[in-house]
């Protein structure tokens, strides 16, 4: 991708620093002049001849500095990537005029943006006869949304007395989406499937791989699907019926209210639930289901279900510039706008936080028909680490251990599937374990 | 970007026409210049001398209050705390941006030496422990609590102080039997969780 080439600039309030060193060396030269003349001393007077000079040189070189339009161009190779993956630019810079004897170009790099290799300053002469200087890195950043505005440039005079700072504008747009990995199957059971095929078992006789039932040979039955050992014993024709397997809508919630997340030293707990997040709906999204997304917290912030990869796409964007909001009206799970969400779909929770009202609500909707997946972050890992060891720090560990187990076993009584991550391991690892425990569960 | 360009030479194009016409009138009217600006501006800097010379007087009369103006100008000016700080939540005693094993860090360490952290420990064990016996007996939460006030644990008079939600109980307890009695509540109620 290339920004269009904009050419400069928007000059500084005057290269002040040329202007205050002129006004400083003619100012001393002026005031020794008049005392020499005052007190009739020529050798003060001569003394003025100095700061004269360099105040009549310095103001012929700002005279002969090169006023040519500079052009920059400045081209990313990506303008979405996942954080942690390179994102390539080039910045090239000519004049279509004249040429700077000298000049020092640093291209500025917002906040969450970093330069991973390569060099965003440019030092050198920039002419007609010489081709376009470049300036080539690679960038890596947080999750977010970026823009990347102007390029500075500092224009000197040949000698180097005089100089003058000019801004390029070559404004491109990059998104940092939150990484995301490739997860398995995750092991969800809701009660209304869609009529499509897909990898969610419905409940439902039909074509399948899991056994789901016999029953009397109607007229019409496929003869093929005929239990002939059954038929053996009984005398009576039986057909074994498997259960269907469907896609079913998705929908996703991100807690993002600020009381539910940390800053455990250099992590970001909110980080992690986005990334949770991300993996999650690509997972469904290419499974085929209807996917959707609501970060609950601040002001309704709200994707609306879709399939394929372009909706991947639109999550993900959402992914990116979710924060973290302070909302009196969202300070607990009630306030889940449920109107959102079909009735009997899957629900997946991606949070750090459980508390009694959190449990309360999660039974709530499942009382009202959904199926509810919460991915609990467990965070305790990263905050005992983070805590200076001592016997207060193990108690307190203790304590926090023994009431998220409570807690996830409450919610598992009230039959939310739960899967607990610690961040510190791959969330397919997490999602593994919960599906293995799921199966043995399974009459 | 022109106009400033411009303005700058017309400074500097001032600055050199004052400087002519400066040195000119000091060739033309040398003596009248003497007279009239610079032995005045001599005499007005020796009277200024003078006058300066109280300064260092003032100075318990200037300074000190500076100081006291500065620090009050700071003190009152400066933005309260709730307009930098997230605002904490109402229903939470967990700080914005603090993890909940930080907040039980802190309440361990203050319960060694606070009644009130003690007791609000002790609630803590107490919500814990009811939701364990409200798994293990398969009752409501409430009848669950309802147990802990009635004094459900009574294993040891420790844990019993401890896992009863009774002020007295908690805040009864000494400092230096605070940490055994916390360890073995802790080890009794793991021990419930693992046989559940």
């Amino acid at each position: 991708m290339t920004a269009t080439p904009s050419s400069s600039e928007e000059r500084k309030p005057i290269d002040m620093l040329t202007a205050v060193r002129f006004t400083v060396s003619f100012g001393l030269a002026l005031v020794l002049a008049v005392f020499g003349l005052a007190l009739r001393n020529l050798a003060v007077a001569a003394l003025s001849l100095c700061p004269l000079f360099y105040s009549m040189t310095l103001l012929l070189s700002y005279l002969a500095l090169p006023h040519h339009e500079i052009e920059a161009r400045r081209g990313v190779d990506r303008s979405r990537a996942a954080e942690g993956e390179p994102i390539g630019v080039q910045v090239s810079l000519a004049t279509q005029k004249g040429s700077y004897p000298m000049v020092f170009v640093h291209d500025e790099l917002p906040d969450g943006l970093s330069c991973a290799s390569g060099d965003v300053h440019y030092q050198g002469p920039l002419s007609l006869s010489q081709p376009r200087a470049t300036l080539q890195y690679t960038l890596e950043g947080r999750r977010g949304l970026y823009d990347l505005g102007g390029i500075h440039a500092l224009v000197w005079s040949r000698f180097g007395l005089a100089l003058t700072e000019l801004t390029v504008q070559s404004p491109v747009t990059l998104r940092v989406l939150p990484a995301s990995e490739q997860l398995g199957v995750i092991p969800i059971r809701p009660r209304r499937t869609r009529a499509f095929a897909g990898p969610i078992r419905s409940n439902l006789p039909g074509v399948g791989i899991d056994f789901y039932g016999c029953r009397a040979f109607a007229p019409g039955d496929d003869i093929r699907r005929i239990d002939w050992r059954a038929y053996a014993r009984t005398e009576e024709l039986v057909i074994c019926e498997y259960e269907q397997e469907r896609i079913t809508d998705v929908s996703l919630i991100l807690d993002a209210r600020s009381r539910a997340h940390a800053a455990i030293g250099s992590h970001r707990t909110f980080e992690f639930a986005a990334q949770a997040t991300a993996s999650l709906a690509s997972s469904f999204c290419r499974q085929g289901n209807n996917v959707g997304l609501l970060i609950y917290g601040d002001v309704l912030n709200w994707v609306f279900p879709g399939v394929g990869r372009s909706q991947i796409d639109r999550i993900h964007d959402a992914l990116s510039t979710a924060r973290l909001a302070n909302k009196l009206a969202f300070e607990d799970l009630r306030h889940i706008p449920t109107r959102l969400f079909l009735p009997h779909s899957q629900l997946v929770l991606v949070s750090c936080h459980l508390d009694e009202a959190d449990i309360e609500t999660l039974a709530l909707l499942r009382m009202k028909g959904y199926s509810i997946l919460f991915v609990s972050i467990d965070t305790i890992p990263l905050e005992s680490d983070q805590l200076p060891p001592s016997g207060d720090t193990a108690l307190a560990v203790r304590i926090a251990r023994l009431r998220r187990s409570l807690y996830l076993q409450s919610l598992e009584r009230y039959g939310v599937q739960v899967i607990d991550w610690n961040p510190t391991v791959p969330l397919a690892q997490a999602i593994e374990r919960a599906r293995r425990m799921h199966r043995r569960m399974r009459p | 970007m022109r106009t400033q360009r411009r303005r700058f030479l017309y400074g500097a194009a001032f600055a050199l026409v004052t400087t002519g016409v400066a040195v000119g009138l000091f060739y033309r009217y040398a003596d009248a210049i003497r007279t009239h600006v610079v032995r005045p501006a001599i005499e007005t800097y020796y009277v200024v001398l003078y006058y300066v010379d109280l300064v260092p007087q003032l100075f318990w009369w200037l300074i000190p209050p500076a100081i006291v103006s500065l620090v009050l100008l700071r003190r009152f000016s400066r933005p309260s705390t709730s307009d930098t700080e997230p605002q904490a939540s109402r229903s939470s005693p967990i700080r914005p941006g603090e993890g909940e094993l930080t907040h039980l860090v802190r309440l361990v360490r203050r319960a060694h030496h606070s009644r009130f952290a003690r007791v609000r420990l002790s609630r803590t064990l107490v919500e814990v422990a009811a939701r364990l016996v409200a798994g293990r007996e398969g009752v409501p939460l409430a009848t669950a609590r309802k147990m802990m006030i009635d004094g459900y644990w009574r294993t040891s008079r420790s844990v019993h102080h401890f896992l009863t939600p009774r002020r007295h109980y908690t805040a009864r307890l000494r400092s230096a039997e605070f940490r055994e009695a916390l360890q073995e509540t802790l080890d009794q109620l793991e021990g419930h969780d693992r046989n559940a």
